[in-house]
């Protein structure tokens, strides 16, 4: 499509030299000969149709040297303004980008909320089976501390031996339990991370849809330039009105403590 | 007889960790999902500690800290800001708006004990 129309600019311009051409040699001829209303019109018709000729290359030539892809999004419009059927149709193209925008961002935000929902479940799960396991940890420090004492009546070395074994066992087993207080808080980290990206592709979504609602394709030269403005402004918009990101930990270390 | 605390968090397994926690050291802990439930709950018991998130719905940490400081019985009781956030800027709105302190989540379980007994006792 792009050479056609580069042949199209050369066509004027040939045929606009042709009818300057036409238009010197009935001047020519008017000078040489007797100077009528009729012969100075057809000079002035001549002349108006190289300009106009001359114009309409220069319009072809302006839209073919714009970057690529802005070339064949004016093409395919300046095809559609012509055809007012095909206006109908760009419209309704349009409609289905809106539709196809809507359900991809639809899809970014589903498939946010299952890792939201996964991480839960799991978070979940995991406070269960800690809290069930420190349940049954102090049980057994309980039952090391009484057989201790059942134990040392008699005061039999292999016995207490055995229970000072034990005890050091589930002395590890709480110290290993709070370090997995501060590991099971990862999905508060999450959650607010998501929630905070789901803020975020809502906010774009929403102020892309109301660029397009603009619908700036009827005046192709003037509108790229706005759409990538409103683009550009979109992005502006998501960055100031979305929240500051409320986590910044990269890992499960612990954070710092101040005391004012 | 034992101390109560506050435990201000929208995130269930926060507060799960929270309670836990404080519990296994010998305090009485009183759960709230956000703001607004930790200000009912505050006026309707008599609560020695406040340790609170800050993003939450309905109310955040930070409103919550402005109107329990407004109360005159919560004027002096501590409160400690528990949350992801570590910028300076929040910091300073929390100090000015009447924090204790300042933890950054995640907590060790250990160290958080050793400050509330810092500030409680």
């Amino acid at each position: 499509m792009i050479r056609t129309d580069v042949h199209r600019y050369y066509i004027f311009l040939i045929v606009a030299v042709i009818v300057l051409f036409f238009a010197g040699v009935q001047a020519y001829w008017l000078h040489m000969n007797t100077v009528s209303i009729i012969g100075v019109l057809s000079v002035l018709t001549s002349l108006g149709l190289t300009m106009t000729l001359i114009a309409l290359a220069t319009n072809n030539w302006n839209e073919n040297n714009l970057p690529d892809s802005q070339s064949e999004i004016l093409i395919e419009k300046s095809t559609e303004e012509n055809e007012t059927d095909d206006d109908v149709v760009h419209v309704e193209n349009l409609e289905i980008f809106n539709l196809e925008a809507d359900e991809y961002f639809l899809k970014v935000k589903e498939e946010l909320n299952q890792v939201d929902r996964l991480v839960s479940d799991a978070v979940n799960n995991l406070v269960n089976n800690f809290r069930y396991i420190s349940s049954l940890t102090k049980t057994h420090h309980d039952m090391v501390l009484l057989i201790e004492r059942m134990a040392a009546p008699e005061g039999s070395k292999p016995i207490l031996e055995l229970l000072q074994k034990q005890m050091e066992i589930a002395n590890k087993i709480e110290q290993e339990l709070d370090a997995a207080v501060t590991s099971l808080q990862f999905g508060d980290l999450v959650t607010q991370l998501i929630a905070h990206t789901t803020r975020q592709v809502d906010t774009l979504n929403m102020v892309l849809q109301r660029i397009d609602r603009q619908n700036s394709w009827k005046y192709p030269e003037k509108n790229i330039d706005q759409l990538h403005s409103g683009i550009s402004k979109a992005i502006k918009i998501v960055n100031s009105k979305g929240k500051k990101k409320p986590v910044v930990q990269q890992g499960m270390q612990t954070g710092d403590i101040e005391l004012f | 007889m034992a101390k109560t605390i506050l435990a201000v968090d929208d995130s269930a397994s926060i507060r799960q960790m929270v309670s836990f926690t404080l519990k296994g050291a010998g305090y009485e802990v009183i759960e709230a999902v956000d703001g607004q439930d930790a200000f009912e709950k505050a006026n309707q018991h008599n609560v020695s500690l406040v340790l609170t998130d800050i993003n939450m719905p309905r109310m955040d940490g930070l409103k919550l800290l402005e109107l329990l400081r407004d109360l005159s019985h919560y004027r002096n009781v501590p409160i400690l800001m528990l949350t992801t956030e570590s910028d300076s800027t929040a910091k300073d709105k929390g100090k000015e708006a009447g924090a204790t302190g300042w933890l950054v989540k995640p907590f060790d379980p250990n160290r958080l004990i050793e400050v509330i007994k810092k500030v409680i006792d």
